[in-house]
């Protein structure tokens, strides 16, 4: 067995698992049981290979080229694997706790309803997460990173009969997405950088400073941009709160998401990236601020937290935010020892979060009293208001949603507003008026009009977004809407590169069957339920429900379907041009997921 | 109350409406002392039958009513409802309708069979649905947050109760100085300048259209999140349920909501005056049950015939019993031993696997707390813990003082070390950083090898090895913090005597007789408390049993007794033990006390203890489809004490899931049956009680526990979204006060479907051997037992083993009825009986072991 076998399979498995447990005829418990044991062996035996192969190389780096996926002109979608020590330590991470949880939950999971949906989820997040600790492209990164997102977002909302975990599962969907467009503009960025920087293994040396003289900009977007996307998975301030909120699921999918591996992505993605973020001097001062700030907010807001997980939650965010500050530091060895401390301590404790019922009323049950209170101290310090400040700061979990939901609540209105300008009709007809007058503008005014024509088309796209976005419960509108963005989407980055207009038919070919796949489920869906909010749908006709919810993660461009590749196509040619033009369409990216994911939880969610 | 009279109702004041609102509520306290009651048992207190309350109760929680039409139709076609069930129920009718049978086999009605509910429709979903707002995105997050951090027992460090020890005035302290976000500046003026009683009465006027029914909004309030505001009311009447008393009362929990609603519907645009529904709970209050539908009434009959088959097969597993009439077990006499268990349906199967074992034990059954009515302070416990049944109040104090010194246990410095220091920001980043690995170890260490940690529960805990009672007093001692310190002589006397007489145990004692109370062990689990002895107000039994048997070896004890003709032999001993349920082990109590005659019977009892718990254990073991069926008893009590310290195993024993039956007799009229752990049983020897006070003194707590007990678990099962916890898989703890989904979702209250999933949702079917006319005396003269068998919660039969005849309790008297002619297996031994077979099993007769 080669390292290169090895690494790949790793990342394989687990989808070639879920494919099993989708696809097969046979849904029963046991088999889904003989399944996950089977991959729960190979996951065993692949990990600790992939170890040994790794200390008998002589703990040397090397890059695997498994071949493309993809290759259309000179683009390639490298399936491509980088083995060093952080990327063993996390993968060999993932391997061990993946398995206990696996067997943990084999047992747990017991005659409950969704057995077989909770394992194929949590085999595409293994896949996803191990996507991400080998990823040698930023390509093959941001792809695992998706995969975790989607199957973050249908793990908390596993228990589809309740409209909490509905509301709570798209919470952090948002979160994440909004900070993916971090890593997407970012991919692009590196495109356009030059195909070196395309690299993550070249990242283990500072960036020659004259380079980064020259683009200061770039480096700079780079730089914020990763932040961003970092700051999103990894939980900072403000996104913390959604850490506790995401504690739907069945306990293990929450010790194994937001106590071990997809809390510590983002710590993972700094530490990949480390040079080139640390290329500007003032973002390792930002970085170091945000993890002080995020673990000063996280460590008041544990006390006032009276839910165990919650409060697991958050002792584990100002960990986190500690990591931030050792990678601003320089600290990368130590920020990734702590990560993996953290990670497994984390895990363990809410898997065994039930038990602090016998735990603490056996102490107080034999006089030994929860240190509670103020430490007298601070009281003395800081003056008798001290203590309503305190409670105020941490009941308010350091009004980081407050100010996220005025932000939510902005963009609402905003979409509310854009839905109401045009009727949907309308906005469609004039998007193919504009499409046409854009394209034939190019044939009288020379090619070069086209970049602007782009920027035209980018802003249109953002607007339709915002339209699907605003539109009331209709989920057969939103869908179109959406499908039309994402057309529009797909002309403007067409138009940044007309002579490689040819390859987009993988984008559009992507965003057409995924609709189709959508919109010809919910003809399966009596109309009354798909214009009710919270119609419970996903009780009452399950199949359609995944169908539709499949389709969706076409349209948005989820890792696994030809959108995705589409996209990373468009990209890789656009990029060449005007960089800037990414904002829009990564910005119509992240309103069109919205749009659908909020439309498929109304439907599907509560009753 | 009627509702065509709104003057009459504007004059009721919010606390009236509150105090009469509140019984409609989770009667659940905290989760520590989970106990399992009749969940509607309030429509029993307004005096509907059964059937009535599940319609009355449908229209108020929206729940089921009864399983659907179809599903009893497959049942039947499946053969698990019997012909002769539905005759016997269909004739049973008050008005005799042709064609019923016929109709409830093929007419076409709703499957789905539930009424509305208060959280359905109504004005509080009406004002949400006009103005698009969400409750529980909009209200509840930080309505449930204030009142969890409030309430909290020993998770969140800092609360609000450091401000003020009442919630409302706390409240005041901390909005005066800075409002945490959700609270906006409107809600934070309303509750510093009102009161809550002023609050709520503006509000509902605000809020509510002319002409609207405060008392219905009031109720859609509380029904809104009936797990939070169930326990505040449990809270507010019983502020001693909680280790760190709080105040808070109902009237502060319906402002908050109030204040917080009114925000939420301001800021949407909410216009009282142009909001008009109507009041379509109108009918609720009018105080009936609302009539029956078609629908309700062919389930109510299907309902009706699948609990008549299980009952059919269950008396004529009896029937085969029924001669010669005995006061006691035909081992009476011969008997080597004598062992007298809980009446707990879970000890069903180690009395019947003992008496396979050994021809010479003789059991009993009686309520496990045997007669001690006391609370129970060990030596190490800061509070005194309630050790009998719920309905006692207890007046006595037992203390356990220890000698020697005192274990620091590993266990209890590994729980500080990862969740509490692990937690800390500053010792959990050298935790994590150092020692973050170790726990991996740790971790793979309860996956792979499960064992005894700070996760788990230990029944037999209580029981330190150097830990003496101290449960006597001198005559003359008084009351202390209001608690006697231990009994009199006298005292002892009285409770030894009562229960010994109750069980017909009054002459042919055997020379050890052991007296075992039973607890249960499991890891990971908050409802630890649902496991344990019921009689002992969810604990295990252990302290009960060993002052039970210190008592009764006592020589001035003996000699109290001897004067009222209940002579023990001197060569008689009394030994405690504590029956684990879920590890079927057994630990047997001051065993240095035991003289030296009696080590060579007590090693003999524990060797035939050792064997019956193994078999008990395979014979639980059948249940749980997770592992595949056991090839011996030794892997089967392996298995069972394996889940019992398993972090992953949400279900370490079924506890009194299945349980149909409750049987007050003679031991001779159960012996040799295989009940498959669904009866309780109460022993009695019907005939030394002619006058029918022992009989009433029994069903006293017999009926309501055991019912309440089987209630619990029928309605968990009809519709565990609404009575039951739901699933324990994402359960969160609340402040150690109960379990929720996600972090600001509604306390959960009942129990989660791990523990209900096997059962039948059967009410309780009391069968008592005695005459006719002495039950009919003891049902006119005890009229709390009377009232549950009269209105239908709990079923009755009579046997009568002098004249060999049943009665049947229908329509106000007891009616002699005839069995149906039915084949009852025969088993050589329980092996043979649950061999392979994973469900519920018919009763049947047991070869091994009957006396000739």
């Amino acid at each position: 067995m080669t390292l290169q076998f090895v690494s790949s399979a790793l990342v394989v498995y687990p989808l070639v698992a879920m494919v099993l447990l989708v696809a097969s005829p046979w849904r029963s418990e046991r088999f889904v049981s003989r399944i996950v044991l089977a991959a729960n062996v190979i996951n065993g035996g692949l990990t600790v290979s992939l170890l040994g192969l790794y200390l008998q190389g002589g703990l040397k780096a090397v890059e695997l080229d498994c071949g493309h996926l993809l290759k259309i002109g000179d683009y390639r979608f490298n399936f491509m694997l980088l083995i060093d020590n952080y990327s063993v330590a996390f993968q060999v991470l993932i391997g061990v706790l993946t398995g206990l949880v696996l067997m943990f939950s084999r047992r747990y999971m017991h005659r409950e309803a969704g057995y077989l949906r909770f394992f194929a989820t949590l085999f595409l997040f293994i896949s996803g997460i191990s996507a991400v600790a080998m990823a040698a492209t930023i390509d093959m990164l941001f792809a695992g990173w998706e995969i975790v997102g989607i199957s973050s977002f249908l793990l908390i909302g596993f228990y589809r009969m309740r409209l909490q975990p509905g509301r709570n599962s798209l919470r952090t969907y948002a979160i994440y997405r909004v900070c993916d467009v971090g890593l997407f503009m970012g991919a692009w960025l590196f495109h356009k950088l030059g195909s070196e920087y395309f690299f993550l293994q070249y990242h283990d040396q500072p960036i020659d400073a004259v380079f980064v003289s020259l683009n200061p900009q770039f480096f700079t977007a780079i730089g914020l941009l990763t932040v961003l996307a970092a700051m999103g998975k990894s939980a900072q301030y403000p996104f913390s709160f959604w850490v506790p909120r995401a504690m739907e699921g069945p306990t293990p999918s929450s010790a194994i998401f937001y106590g071990a591996l997809s809390i510590h992505a983002g710590v993972y993605l700094l530490i990949r990236l480390f040079p080139l973020w640390r290329a500007i001097d003032f973002i390792p001062w930002l970085v170091g601020a945000i993890g002080l700030l995020t673990s000063v907010v996280a460590s008041v807001s544990f006390k006032t937290q009276s839910n165990v997980k919650a409060q697991i939650g958050y002792a584990s965010v100002a960990q986190v935010g500690l990591m931030f500050v050792e990678l601003a530091l320089g600290f990368k060895q130590v920020a990734m020892l702590h990560f993996l401390g953290n990670a497994v301590l984390r895990c363990y404790q809410l898997l065994a979060s039930p038990s602090v019922m016998v735990m603490y009323l056996r102490q107080q049950s034999e006089g030994e009293m929860t240190s509670r209170g103020f430490s007298t101290l601070w009281f003395r310090l800081l003056g008798p208001k001290f203590k309503y400040w305190y409670f105020a700061v941490s009941f308010s979990e350091g009004y980081a949603e407050q100010l996220m939901a005025a932000f939510w609540r902005l963009t609402k209105r905003a979409a509310r507003r854009a839905a109401a300008v045009f009727s949907p009709m309308l906005l469609l007809l004039l998007s193919a008026a504009m499409v046409a007058v854009l394209i034939a503008s190019g044939n009288v005014l020379g090619h070069e009009v086209y970049v602007y024509n782009a920027i035209v088309m980018g802003l249109l796209a953002l607007f339709v977004a915002f339209a699907a976005l605003g539109q009331k419960t209709d989920a057969a509108r939103v869908l179109w809407l959406t499908a039309l963005s994402a057309v529009l989407k797909g002309v403007s980055a067409m138009l940044l590169s007309p002579e490689n207009a040819r390859y987009s038919s993988v984008y559009f070919g992507g965003v057409a069957i995924g609709y189709l796949l959508a919109r010809g489920a919910l003809m399966y869906v009596p109309r009354e339920l798909q214009t009710t909010e919270y119609a419970g749908t996903a009780d009452l006709h399950p199949y359609a429900i995944t169908v539709h919810f499949t389709g969706i993660l076409w349209m948005t461009g989820f890792t696994l379907s030809p959108t995705f590749f589409g996209d990373d196509l468009l990209l890789h040619f656009g990029a060449e041009k005007f960089a800037y033009e990414t904002f829009f369409i990564g910005s119509a990216f992240v309103l069109n997921a919205l749009a659908l994911m909020r439309s498929y939880v109304k439907l599907a969610f509560a009753k | 109350m009627n509702h065509t009279q709104p003057d009459a109702q504007a004059k009721q004041s919010v606390s009236e409406i509150l105090q009469e609102l509140r019984r409609y509520l989770p009667q659940q306290g905290p989760i520590k002392d989970f106990i399992a009651d009749n969940i509607i048992g309030v429509f029993r207190n307004e005096g509907l039958t059964f059937h009535e309350a599940l319609r009355r109760a449908s229209s108020l929680y929206g729940a089921r009513e009864y399983r659907s039409i179809s599903e009893y139709r497959r049942s039947y076609h499946r053969g698990e409802i019997s012909g002769a069930a539905i005759d016997f129920v269909v004739a049973g009718e008050d008005e005799a309708e042709s064609g019923l049978k016929a109709a409830m086999l093929n007419e076409l009605v709703h499957d789905d069979v539930r009424r509305g509910g208060f959280r359905s429709a109504g004005y509080l979903h009406g004002m949400a649905q006009a103005t698009h707002t969400v409750l529980e995105e909009d209200v509840h997050p930080v309505l449930f947050r204030l009142i969890g951090n409030f309430l909290d027992q020993g998770i969140a460090a800092v609360n609000l109760s450091l401000h003020h020890d009442d919630f409302w005035q706390a409240m005041r302290q901390q909005f005066s100085v800075l409002r945490p976000s959700g609270v906006s500046r409107y809600v934070a003026e309303r509750i510093q300048n009102e009161s809550p009683q002023m609050l709520v009465e503006s509000a509902v006027k605000a809020l509510l259209p002319r002409g609207a029914d405060t008392k219905t909004f009031v109720l859609e309030i509380l029904m809104a999140a009936r797990g939070w505001s169930g326990v505040i009311a449990q809270i507010e009447a019983r502020p001693a349920y909680l280790n760190y008393p709080r105040r808070i009362t109902l009237e502060q929990y319906v402002a908050l909501y109030l204040a917080l609603l009114s925000d939420a519907l301001i800021r949407k645009g909410y216009v009282a005056a142009s909001f008009a529904p109507a009041n379509s709970h109108a009918e609720f209050f009018s105080g009936s049950a609302p009539d029956e539908s078609r629908a309700e009434k062919l389930c109510r009959l299907w309902h009706d015939a699948a609990e008549m088959t299980h009952y059919f097969a269950v008396l004529a597993a009896i029937d085969t019993n029924a001669a010669p009439p005995r006061a006691r077990s035909a081992r009476a006499g011969t008997a080597d031993f004598q062992a007298i268990f809980c009446i707990d349906d879970r000890e069903e199967s180690i009395r019947r696997h003992l008496e396979e074992v050994n021809q010479k034990i003789e059991t009993f059954g009686a309520p496990g707390f045997f007669g001690i009515d006391m609370v129970y302070q060990g030596p190490f416990d800061a509070i005194a813990i309630k050790q009998c049944p719920v309905p006692v109040t207890p007046k006595y104090r037992v203390r356990g003082i220890y000698r020697g010194k005192r274990k620091v246990y590993l266990s209890r410095l590994e729980m500080n070390f990862w969740h509490r220091h692990g937690n800390n920001v500053l010792l959990g980043s050298v935790i994590s950083l150092f020692f973050g690995l170790l726990s991996l170890f740790r971790l793979g260490l309860s996956v792979h090898f499960p064992s005894r940690s700070f996760a788990t529960v230990d029944s037999f805990a209580a029981h330190a090895e150097a830990t003496e009672l101290h449960y006597e007093r001198p005559e003359n001692a008084e009351a202390e913090e209001g608690y006697f310190e231990g009994y009199t002589v006298t005292e002892m006397a009285e409770r030894v005597g009562r229960v010994l007489t109750q069980i017909g145990l009054r002459q042919n004692f055997a020379p050890l007789v052991a007296i075992v109370g039973h607890g249960s062990s499991s890891a990971n689990n908050p409802f630890f408390a649902a496991y344990d002895c019921g009689a002992c107000s969810g604990r295990p039994g252990l302290a009960n049993a060993r002052v039970f048997a210190l008592m009764a070896n006592r020589a001035d004890v003996r000699q109290i007794l001897a004067a009222e003709g209940l002579a023990i032999p001197e060569g008689t001993h009394f030994v405690g033990a504590l029956h684990d349920t879920t590890r079927d082990e057994i630990l047997f109590l001051d065993e240095n006390q035991i003289p030296a005659t009696h080590t060579a019977a007590l090693s003999d009892l524990k060797k035939n203890f050792a064997t019956a718990l193994k078999n008990t254990a395979l014979e639980r073991s059948r249940r749980f489809e997770d592992v595949p069926f056991q090839k011996s008893a030794e892997s089967a009590q392996k298995e069972c004490i394996a889940r019992s310290e398993m972090l992953f195993e949400p279900r370490p024993e079924y506890t009194h899931a299945t349980n149909s039956v409750g049987i007050v007799a003679p031991r001779s009229l159960t012996e040799n049956l295989f009940l498959d752990r669904r009866a309780f049983f109460n022993s009695y020897d019907p005939h030394s009680d002619q006058g029918g006070e022992i009989l009433s003194q029994i069903l006293t707590p017999f009926v309501p526990v055991c019912a309440g007990i089987n209630l619990a678990y029928y309605f968990s099962l009809l519709d565990n979204s609404v009575y039951g916890a739901g699933s324990k898989l994402p359960h969160n703890i609340f402040g150690l006060i109960g379990v929720g989904n996600g972090v600001d979702g509604d306390l959960r209250s009942g129990l989660p479907e791990q523990m209900i999933e096997i059962h039948d949702p059967f009410r309780l079917l009391i069968i008592i051997e005695q005459s006719r006319e002495i039950v009919e005396r003891v049902l006119a003269s005890n009229l709390s037992v009377a009232g549950w068998i009269q209105k239908d919660w709990v079923k009755l039969c009579v046997y009568d083993s002098a004249a060999r005849e049943y009665y049947w309790y229908t329509r106000g008297a007891l009616r002699a009825i005839v069995l149906p002619a039915a084949a009852v297996p025969e088993y050589a031994d329980s092996f043979a009986a649950f061999k392979g077979q994973r469900r519920n099993l018919v009763p049947g007769a047991i070869a091994k072991g009957r006396a000739t």
